[in-house]
Order: C-alpha cells, then structure tokens, then sequence
C-alpha cells in the first residue's frame, strides 16, 4: 500500500468511526434528553408514560441509527429509568420483576425497528439503483435509435448529392445548360437538407445529454417568427400565412430554441402539404400560455397517430424523409421550457394541426 | 493587370475549407492568402498586412478569439470570422473582441463575397463625410432635418426609435450586438433592458417594414443582435 492509499484508507476509517460515534452519540443525547425533561416533568408524569418516551426514543434511534445505537439506547433507557424513576430511586436496585419485563420491551423493539428501518434503507436504495439502470439504458437505447436514424436520414440526401455530382462529371452524358443549373440547385438544396438534419442531431444530442438549457429572456414572439419566416425564400414564405394579434405579450423563451421549433413545425407542414397550398401559423394567449398552432393542408395523421406522432423518432409517410429528428427535437425544446406540444387532425378539411404551448409567467 | 479587389488573408485549420476559398475568391479577384494556425496568422499579419481577415473561431493552438483580440490590439483591418451552428456566445464574444462580422458554416461564397464587400465598403468609407441623406429601398433617412420616410411618406418615430434607426443604418450591413446598441442608444451597460430594446425594435418595424412579419430591413441575429441590410 502506498503512503497516499494509506492515507485515504485512514481518513476513509476515520470518517467511518466518525459517523458511527455519531449515531451512538445521538443515541446517548436521546435517552440524556428525555431523561432531563421528563425529570423535570416528574410530579405530573406517571410511571407508564415515562417508559412509553423511552420506547419512542429507542424507536427514533434504531430508524435513524440502526441496530447497535438502538440497543445502546435501550440499555442507557433501562438504567436511567431504573435509576431516576422506579424505586427506590437514585439506586440500580431493580425492586420489581416488572421492571426487567420494561428492559426487555426496550430491546425488542430495538432489535425489531432496526431491522425494519434497515430493510426499508436496502430497499430503497435497490428502488434507487434500478431507476438509475433503467436510465441508463434508456439513453442507450436513445443513442441506438439516434444513430440508426441519422445514418438512414444523412444517407438520402448524400445520396442524390452523389448522383447529381457524377452525372456532372461524366462527360459522356451531353447535358444542356438547363439541365446542368437544375441538377447544381439540386446539390444546393440537398446539402441545406443536410445540414438542417446534422443541426437536428447535433441540437438533439445537446438536449438529451443536459448540455443546452434554455436562455430564456423577455421577447415578442412575432420577432421569432420573423426569424424564421426570414429563413425561408421569398416564394415559400409567401405561402406561410400569420395570423397574430397585434399586441401579444412578452413571452419568457429561448429565441434560438423556439425558432427552432417553430422552424421544423413548419418546415414540416410545407413538406405535408401540396406545393401551392398555404400554411396558417398562428399565436393566441390562452389563460397563463402562449399557444402557437401550424396548421398544414397535407394528409392528416392516421388514426392514433396523434400521441405517437412527438413519441421519440416516430415518423409518418415513409417517402417523406426527416420528420423523425424535427418533430422530437420540438418535443424536447418545449418540454425544456415547461410548455405542451401535441398534434391533432384538423376538424374541417383535410390536414393536421401542431400546436405548442409556452408558460407566460417565469417558471 | 487587373488589380485585384483587396489582398484576403483566410485563417483556417480545414485544408479543405482553405481549398474552397481560393477556388471561390481568387477567379473573383481576390487576392488570397491561407494559414492554417492563429500562430501562422500573426505572423503573416506582421509581414504584410491583409485588407480583409477572414478566421475560423475553432482552431487548433491559440483560438481564433484570441488571434481576432491580438490583431485588434496594433492593426486595423475588417475581420470576418467563420463559426459553426450554435455558437451564439463565440460570435458575440468575437464581435466584441473587434470582429466586424460572422459568418456560419457551411455558408455559400455568395453570401461570403457580399460580407466581404460590406466591409470593405465600410473600411473604405471611414474617412468620408457621413452622407446628410440615406436611403435602402423605399426607406430614406434625411439625417439633417431628422426626417425618415417611407414610399414617400413621411413616418413619425419616437426619439429611441429615431436613434435605433440611425445607429442601425450608419453600420448598414453590419450586425450590432444587443449591447452595442445599448450602450449607443440608451448609453447603459445594464443588458436586462434588452427586452425593452426588443420592444422599441418591434415597433419601429411596424413602422418601416413593408411585412412586419418577415423583416426586411432589421434582421434579428438570434442568440445576438440586428442588422440592418441593405436591398441587393
């Protein structure tokens, strides 16, 4: 053993002992305690409730302190009742075969609540230990997932870049000047989708492992749905319709996180809907939150769908790629920010509405 | 020859970063120069000065902070500085380190080139006499008579909102760091009145944005600021 090892195994003993004569101490203190008050208290106490305080101290002691302190307290109980309390008094003479009944009362039910209180401690730290397994495997499984979704939605997109790319390259192919600006848009717009799902993941990561917490500060929301309107061309903005009230209060938020959200919401809800429909976006105060709807003119979620639809990494149509990151990365931001999100199909017309809520009042 | 459109120095550890530039700067002009450490910077900065810095934040060895703070310290020369998603507090902390601008990877070189230009625009026209009229748009500011019309109408600001505007338009282009106005503006340091900054900057867009909704003249740099950009 090295000097070092040997001298945190001392300092490790050392705070051993150190609570040990602690537990023993507040055993002595307990039953010094009770004996002081209850001396005090003597004219107007009867015998049998003097040893009825004894019996809730050693239970006390046994609870907190286990089995040794407890029958220490027992004993030290028995003496000091036996002593200041059944005579004759101020002798350890025990007069009356009653009185070795009372010692052994004392010890059973230290012996009994130690062992009670010591089972009811394993437990819960079992209770402990396998919430924090369970914890565990959970944010195993979730990077598990993470990483089969983010290969599979990365590879759709590479994909086409790849394919766009060679066919450029490959001068055997005669491509008309046309032809050549559509397939490098295409690249472009591809390696937007890209990093839009590398952001997801990367903001999901974060999320998930505590590392970006909310900046909430004071803000108008219609300034975070201008950032996002500002994000999207010209054209496909247009078909974004807002529909706000002219005085909405300040909102407690992340603007970075919530553009995010409102960002993916209604990515997503273009990317549902027929190309020339439009989008309603929209935010109302209801009671103490802001609640802020995406309304798509797509095809509605299949029945039961609606809970599952923010469930981690669920995602609907196959052929449309990517809704899998979005829509959880908004489940997490808003949950984040102690609001609600859900998803329902739109009464009238075809379509399905996304909705969040945000706390009003700082939280 | 031509001459070329300004001497660029890129600092950046990614060879292929470093790669794309040339490829996109120099057929446009440029005149550019690549290093790939903070280190290399300094010292290519000592020997001969570039017009325009353009420096990754992330490097390896001395940051990119720390290089855009040291240059800061004895030349003068815009700084543009290439950062990644959600690294809100680097950009703030670089542009109050002296940088003039940032732009977030993966960014397009049009986007780079017209950054370029802005601030070379602004470097350029820093001895000038301050035009008394300026004008983006349908948007005009007579900075004599205190007058700000909009489509030839006349809009009535109050006095925050009239200095806002200036501040924001006499640094067109640039991005302002909510404490940057702040301490221009109201002249406090106390950054907890950025809500009531935010609030003055929604009115004033009430007042001068075609769509309020999507701004087109005060852009909002989540996270750090606003920019005030001038129609392509």
């Amino acid at each position: 053993m090295s000097e070092e090892e040997a001298a945190s195994s001392f300092t490790l003993s050392l705070s051993l002992e150190e609570r040990l004569s602690t537990r023993y101490a507040t055993a002595f203190l307990g039953v010094a305690g009770a004996t002081g008050l209850m001396w005090l208290l003597r004219q107007s106490l009867n015998i049998a409730n003097v040893s009825l305080f004894y019996l809730l101290v050693v239970l006390v002691t046994a609870i907190m302190g286990g089995l040794g302190p407890a029958i220490a307290a027992s004993l030290l109980a028995f003496v000091a009742f036996n002593f200041c309390f059944t005579p004759p008094i101020g002798t350890l003479r025990v007069a009356d075969p009653q009185d070795w009944l009372e010692l052994l009362v004392l010890l059973g039910v230290a012996l009994i609540t130690s062992r009670l209180a010591a089972g009811a401690r394993e437990r819960e730290r079992l209770a402990r230990e396998v919430a924090r397994a369970e914890a565990e495997l959970a944010a195993q499984r979730f990077r598990e997932t993470l990483l089969a979704l983010a290969s599979h939605e990365l590879r759709t997109p590479l994909s086409s870049i790849k394919a766009f790319v060679s066919s450029l390259r490959d001068e055997a192919i005669p491509l008309s000047p046309a032809d050549r600006r559509e397939l490098l848009a295409a690249i472009e717009e591809e390696t937007d989708h890209l990093n839009r799902i590398v952001s997801n993941l990367l903001d999901l990561s974060r999320l998930e492992a505590g590392a970006w917490q909310p900046e909430k500060d004071l803000y108008l929301f219609t300034e975070v749905i201008g950032t996002v309107l500002g994000e999207l061309d010209e054209t496909t903005a247009a078909r974004v319709v807002t529909d706000l009230p002219p005085e909405l209060p300040l909102v407690p938020l992340d603007h970075v996180q919530i553009a995010r959200v409102v960002w993916n919401l209604v990515e997503n809800a273009l990317k549902y809907s027929p190309p020339e429909a439009t989008v309603h976006l929209s935010a109302r105060v209801e009671g103490n939150e802001l609640v802020v709807r995406v309304r798509d003119a797509g095809p509605g979620l299949p029945p039961g769908a609606e809970d599952k639809v923010f469930a981690k990494f669920y995602r609907g149509q196959r052929e449309v790629p990517g809704a899998g990151l979005g829509l959880t990365l908004c489940a997490e931001i808003v949950k984040a920010h102690g609001g609600r999100i859900w998803a329902e199909n739109n009464p009238e017309g075809p379509g399905a509405t996304f909705a969040f809520t945000l706390p009003l009042a700082e939280g | 020859m031509v001459p070329a459109e300004a001497k660029i120095l890129v600092v950046d550890d990614e060879p292929q970063i470093r790669r794309a530039l040339v490829v996109g700067l120099s057929p446009r002009g440029y005149e550019v120069k690549t290093v790939a450490t903070g280190e290399e910077a300094l010292d290519a900065v000592a020997l001969d000065p570039p017009e325009v810095m353009i420096l990754d934040l992330t490097l390896p060895g001395m940051s990119g902070l720390e290089v855009c703070r040291r240059v800061r310290e004895w030349a003068d020369f815009p700084i543009i500085v290439l950062s990644v998603h959600g690294e809100e507090r680097d950009k703030v902390a670089a542009l109050e380190a002296g940088a003039d601008d940032y732009v977030t990877k993966p960014f397009g070189l049009n986007e780079l080139v017209a950054r370029i230009r802005a601030v070379l625009r602004r470097w350029r026209g820093r001895e000038e006499p301050e035009p008394a009229v300026f004008t983006a748009g349908d948007l005009v500011v007579d900075f004599a008579c205190r007058v700000v019309s909009v489509r030839g109408e006349e809009v009535h600001l109050t006095p925050i909102e009239y200095d806002l505007l200036c501040c924001l338009v006499r640094n067109a282009g640039r991005v302002l760091t909510h404490t940057y106005l702040l301490r221009e503006v109201w002249g406090t340091d106390a950054i907890d009145e950025t809500p009531a900054l935010r609030v003055h900057i929604g009115h004033l867009r009430q007042k001068i944005e075609p769509n309020p909704a999507r701004p087109t003249y005060i852009i909002t740099e989540p996270g750090i600021g606003y920019r005030f950009r001038l129609p392509a």
